[in-house]
């Protein structure tokens, strides 16, 4: 599984290198997933969001249940624990706790840094930027 | 709904967890809710594909770029199977 964070999702439509990363991991069956709860970060209402859009009305989105929400909390929790100066926001740790869901997994986000301290102890997830 | 009786060859151990998982509601419902999720999944990701064969179509990637992309596929897929 490949999990699209809110600041990547345009760029799959408008970055060549990384719509071959992309092109590569689905042809080795690899599922793309974008969290529904990036929209809240990813999209302004403007005409600006027609690349997220083109990409979010093809492959849709996925729901948060109960379960994963939970992961992510327990994962922002973690990271709190460990004594970060700074919390990850909730989003981030949902779209952190999708891919902990999978068996094997990617996340593709331009904020690196809070992703990998969510992920910290998942070592079949990686964090890369597009 | 029409439905068909067909014999498949599954891991045993996958057979008995998920005999387990589906309780009461019967292996059979189980499993059909697990393929059709699966089709649902393998559907995206062959639009998602094909979107982006379209892209590329009307703006083409130099090779240098596709090679590079090439080889940081491979270094994630082996990442997340070691």
């Amino acid at each position: 599984m490949f999990v699209l964070d809110s600041g990547v999702i345009d760029r799959t439509t408008t970055d060549q290198e990384f719509r071959w990363v992309l092109r590569d991991l689905l042809e080795h069956g690899w599922e793309p997933v974008i969290p529904t709860v990036t929209l809240s970060e990813a999209v302004t209402g403007r005409p600006q969001d027609a690349p997220v859009n083109q990409i979010v009305n093809r492959i849709g989105t996925m729901d948060t249940d109960q379960a994963t929400a939970r992961r992510a909390g327990h994962l922002r929790f973690g990271v709190e624990r460990s004594g970060a100066r700074r919390t990850p926001s909730g989003i981030d740790a949902i779209v952190a706790a999708h891919a902990a869901d999978a068996s094997e997994a990617v996340v593709f986000t331009s904020d690196q840094s809070d992703l990998r301290r969510l992920l910290a102890d998942c070592h079949w997830v990686t964090v890369e930027k597009p | 709904m029409a439905t068909q009786k067909i014999s498949v060859t599954l891991e045993s151990s996958a057979i008995e967890r998920a005999r387990r998982a589906a309780g009461p509601r019967g292996l059979s419902s189980y499993v059909d809710a697990a393929l059709e999720d699966k089709l649902e999944r393998d559907e995206r990701r062959r639009v998602f594909l094909g979107y982006l064969e379209e892209l590329e179509a009307d703006d083409p990637t130099p090779d240098p770029l596709r090679q590079r992309a090439g080889r940081r596929a491979e270094k994630i897929r082996s990442a997340a199977s070691s």
